[in-house]
């Protein structure tokens, strides 16, 4: 039997070369615990950096074809980091935190729900108080999410030219 | 369309059953799934084909998990999951 089903998969092996035979994967993902609230703030500040620049770009007068170009890039970069930043939120809701966190984090769906709203209202609008919520949230989230691996965190103002808030875990 | 089909398995979690790299003859649809069956399903989220065995089925909804629990990211990661997912059978593996 055991020859048989070796003969079997070889066969199957050839026919898989020319046919290409659907995959099913045992994991649905890599369980690699690695796991980081950093990528999200990242893509909030620049939503906001964004949102600073389409503001100095709309005071020109009369617009060259740069200025215009540049205009939209800066739009599409804020589009492109606000929904990287709900990915990254996405991805660590879902497959990082547990019941246990959500208990004692009561706040925590609501939260995850609020960044999800902030992140597309930053995605409609060049208004830079919704980049700010969405900093705000997002940098809630990262307190929380450091406070379950059981490392501190400090508020700091960034580095960044945006000059806004950052959560750092104090490692 | 055909009523079988022939997968090829990526991965270890249904090891020792099914190993990396085996091939399995499956359904496309299914009909009656009973406990212990091994089935394949999309992931609620990212679509992906994975497959898994049905360990429990409560109102249209069943739980799964792979054989090799220690390298399987499955029910006990995710929950619960509606039958609907379910994308057919294992009848035989290679």
């Amino acid at each position: 039997m055991t020859s048989i089903r070796t003969t079997v998969n070889s066969i199957l092996n050839a026919a898989d070369r020319i046919f290409k035979f659907e995959v099913a994967y045992a994991h649905c993902d890599v369980p690699c615990g690695i796991y980081d609230p950093h990528a999200a703030q990242l893509s909030a500040h620049t939503v906001i950096r964004m949102d600073m620049l389409i503001a100095d770009l709309s005071k020109q007068q009369n617009p060259t074809a740069e200025d215009r170009n540049k205009m939209i890039r800066c739009v599409q970069i804020k589009e492109q980091h606000a929904e990287i930043c709900k990915s990254e939120v996405r991805i660590i809701w879902g497959d990082y935190f547990k019941p246990e966190h959500i208990k004692a984090n009561p706040e925590l769906n609501e939260l995850v729900w609020n960044i999800m709203h902030a992140a597309s209202k930053a995605k409609q609008t060049v208004d830079i108080k919704n980049g700010e919520e969405l900093l705000a949230n997002v940098n809630r989230f990262a307190e929380i999410f450091w406070k379950t691996k059981g490392v501190e965190t400090k508020r700091a103002k960034s580095f960044y030219p945006t000059e806004r808030e950052m959560v750092f875990p104090k490692v | 369309m055909w009523p079988l089909r022939i997968v090829r398995i990526a991965d270890r979690s249904m090891e020792p059953t099914i190993k990396d790299g085996s091939f399995v003859l499956a359904t496309f649809s299914f009909f009656c799934i009973r406990l212990g069956d091994v089935v394949l399903l999309r992931h609620p989220s990212s679509e992906m084909l994975i497959i898994k065995r049905v360990l429990r089925i409560s109102d249209g909804m069943v739980w799964v998990e792979g054989d090799n629990n220690k390298e399987s990211s499955d029910s006990r990661k995710f929950g619960w999951i509606n039958s609907k997912y379910i994308a057919g059978k294992v009848l035989m593996r290679f």
